[in-house]
């Protein structure tokens, strides 16, 4: 049994889905964070479904790739049952994917979502009304609360086991137009408006969106996740990384630093601690932030604010989605790429996406400069990444000249975030890290352990010495740049290995450091964004964008050694 | 809805300025005001993936803001909020209410 979720883009389908599926979709407060469909196996009253969750589309007819994905899915594969979820709280946009959902003849359950949202700006909706004149169960559903979720799927089993009574013929409209009107009609008939109560939701966005006030506030929201992100990590970096760096010398003097079982022992004990001491405790904060300020729904806001801004970089606010994921991971940033509707502008937005600094840069940036120069420096890094990023963008549009059409974008309602998404979405990216990244730390420190050991690290490095010459970097900086396209983080820890773990103070002045994060931070996205980058946009682009990172790495890291030179 | 073509480069700004000569757009109205959708300047397909987030000629849109730095419109439709570009809503022709 296969049902398929499907319905307008941040009417809370994935949140639906994560309620019964556990936490495998992303879900945001923001429309176009699906852009790939994920199954899942649940258990309702004994039964096994397969469960798909499709990119939210506003219609079948899409025109970008997430729209079109869905519409070549529910017209190809075998799907048993159609759950179809709409925003109750904006009922008539709704149902014009609902009527067009009639037309294919499948089972279909239509879910009113949000009615917590519905009755908060003041409708009333008569389900069984709308029942009758669809001809399909029509139940209520408050995902986000996991109410009203087993109902729902016990009545789509029913209708998955029934024939299909084809849809009233009055229901079937031919054009866009009609059906926008006809959905219009209907939900009129059924929802009653009273009196809406205007809230803090509503007044908020004065402030936030406000033309001149809403920059400082902006700034003031990213400052404090900025300084709680540092706060916290280097509260727990500093006694943990202390506390290896004890035991790793107490162990060094016992097994003696020539031997190859003691260089393995310190390798491996590098390999922990950069994941336990310098990566996670930036990581958790971090991305249980951004999940906060996606679920509150403040994302958008940012994109309506930096619009202007943006535009000057030749792209529209859209791409603001790709660049914000890109903060998380570069990965699903590349991805979302999609939902931007020319290919030209898909292009730009990834060459410009992969130059944002993720998580694991996050670990380079806050690890290295802001534990050791202050958080001050580390924000510095980020503005002028913006700086780099901006530049980038104009000089993109600049050789690859075409229109862009301009911004569309639904603005959601602000929700009170729930935790169980926050952290679940928090989790599923930690995980990621304990299970793929951390593994490959270890391994990197055991490899570098092995280089070191058979000395062959002074070859490499030497390879990649124009390079470090150029940036005024130690030799030893060679290899743990190499490793960092495998695992950004691997440039921090294996660096601390390969400086002889060392306090990087002793090792590094601190212009070396600035210059050291910056290149890092610019250089040759990771393995893993460059095969989806390969997937989405082709083998070319991907070598392009490759070698066009290498080169801004270069200037951007040129750029600040010559300023400290200067300035320091 | 395929309007005239107007200019001979057949650029948009072309289009739009001179459905401007006589037809009010939504990037001329100020803040606040209610305005019926009459139309929109056909500008490759834009009319088409408007409709795809609900917008439609003869619905009635307000104003809400708009973002400095030549940044976008808001405008409240159908109750839902939605973010326009400028080039955007220079290309949705409307009747002040």
């Amino acid at each position: 049994m296969r049902f398929a979720l499907v319905g307008q883009p941040n009417c809370g389908k994935s949140t639906l889905f994560n309620q019964v599926a556990g936490y495998k979709a992303e879900t945001g407060n923001f429309h176009g964070t699906t852009v790939t469909f994920t199954e899942s196996r649940v258990r309702v009253s004994g039964e096994i479904i397969r469960l798909v969750d499709l990119p939210g589309t506003y219609t079948l007819a899409g025109t970008n790739p997430a729209e079109t994905e869905a519409q070549r899915y529910l017209a190809s594969e075998h799907v048993d049952a159609i759950l179809n979820v709409v925003d109750a709280s904006h009922l008539a946009q709704g149902l014009e994917l609902t009527l067009e959902l009639l037309t294919i003849d499948r089972p279909l359950v239509l879910a009113l979502n949000m009615m917590d949202e519905a009755q908060r700006t003041g409708q009333r909706i008569d389900g069984p009304a709308l029942q009758a004149k669809l001809g399909i169960p029509v139940l209520p559903l408050i995902a986000s609360r996991g109410q009203g979720v087993l109902g729902l799927f016990a009545r789509a089993l029913q209708e998955a086991r029934r024939p299909v009574t084809p849809a009233d013929p009055a229901l079937l409209a031919g054009s866009e137009q009609a059906r926008h009107k006809l959905a219009a009609e209907l939900a009129a008939g059924v929802v009653t408006r009273s009196e809406r109560r205007l809230t803090w939701r509503d007044r908020i966005d004065d402030l936030l969106l406000h033309p001149f006030w809403g920059y400082p506030a902006m700034a003031a929201i990213l400052f404090v996740f900025f300084q709680a992100v540092y706060g916290i990590g280097s509260a727990i970096e500093g006694p943990l990384l202390a506390a290896f760096n004890t035991w790793s010398a107490a162990l060094a003097a016992r097994l003696g630093a020539q031997t190859l079982g003691g260089e393995l022992v310190f390798g491996l004990l590098q390999g922990i601690s950069g994941g336990l001491a310098i990566a996670l405790p930036y990581l958790i904060p971090f991305l249980f932030g951004l999940g906060l300020l996606e679920d509150i729904g403040y994302l958008p806001r940012i994109a309506f604010l930096m619009d202007g801004l943006m535009h000057r970089l030749g792209l529209h606010g859209k791409a603001i989605v790709p660049f914000i994921l890109g903060y998380g991971c570069n990965v699903p940033a590349v991805m979302s790429t999609r939902i931007l509707e020319e290919k030209q502008d898909r292009f730009l937005a990834a060459a410009l996406a992969v130059l944002v600094p993720c998580a694991a840069r996050l670990a380079v940036v806050f690890g290295l400069v802001a534990f050791y120069l202050g958080p001050l420096w580390a924000l510095a890094i980020y503005l002028f990444n913006i700086l780099v990023i901006a530049l980038m963008g104009r000089l993109l549009t600049g050789l690859l000249p075409e229109e862009t059409p301009g911004l569309i974008l639904e603005m959601p309602v602000y929700r009170v975030p729930t935790l169980k998404t926050v952290f679940g979405k928090a989790w599923f990216r930690v995980r990621e890290f304990l299970v793929e990244a951390w593994p490959l730390l270890i391994g990197g420190s055991l490899v570098l352990s092995l280089l070191t050991y058979f000395e062959i690290t002074p070859l490499v490095d030497r390879i990649v010495r124009p390079f470090t010459w150029l940036l005024g970097l130690p030799v030893e900086t060679g290899l743990p740049l190499i490793f960092g396209v495998l695992r950004k983080e691997l440039s921090l820890i294996m660096l601390r290995q390969a400086l002889g773990g060392a306090d990087f103070s002793d090792v590094l002045a601190p212009l070396q450091m600035l210059t050291y994060s910056v290149f890092v931070v610019f250089y040759l996205p990771c393995l893993s964004t460059l095969a989806v980058l390969r997937k989405e946009l082709g083998t070319r682009p991907m070598l392009q964008i490759a070698g066009f990172t290498v080169l801004v790495a270069l200037a951007a890291a040129l750029l600040v050694r010559g300023l400290g030179v200067l300035f320091l | 809805m395929g309007g005239p073509v107007f200019g001979q480069d057949g650029s948009d700004k072309g289009i739009i300025s001179a459905f401007m000569v006589n037809r009010l757009t939504l990037l001329q109205v100020p803040v606040g005001t209610r305005v019926r959708i009459q139309a929109f300047a056909d500008n490759k397909g834009l009319d088409r993936k408007l409709r795809q987030y609900g917008l439609f000629a003869g619905d009635e849109a307000r104003l809400l803001r708009l973002a400095p730095l030549g940044g976008p419109l808001l405008i409240e439709i159908n109750g839902r909020e939605i973010a326009l570009g400028r080039g955007v809503a220079a290309a949705v022709l409307v009747e002040t209410l």
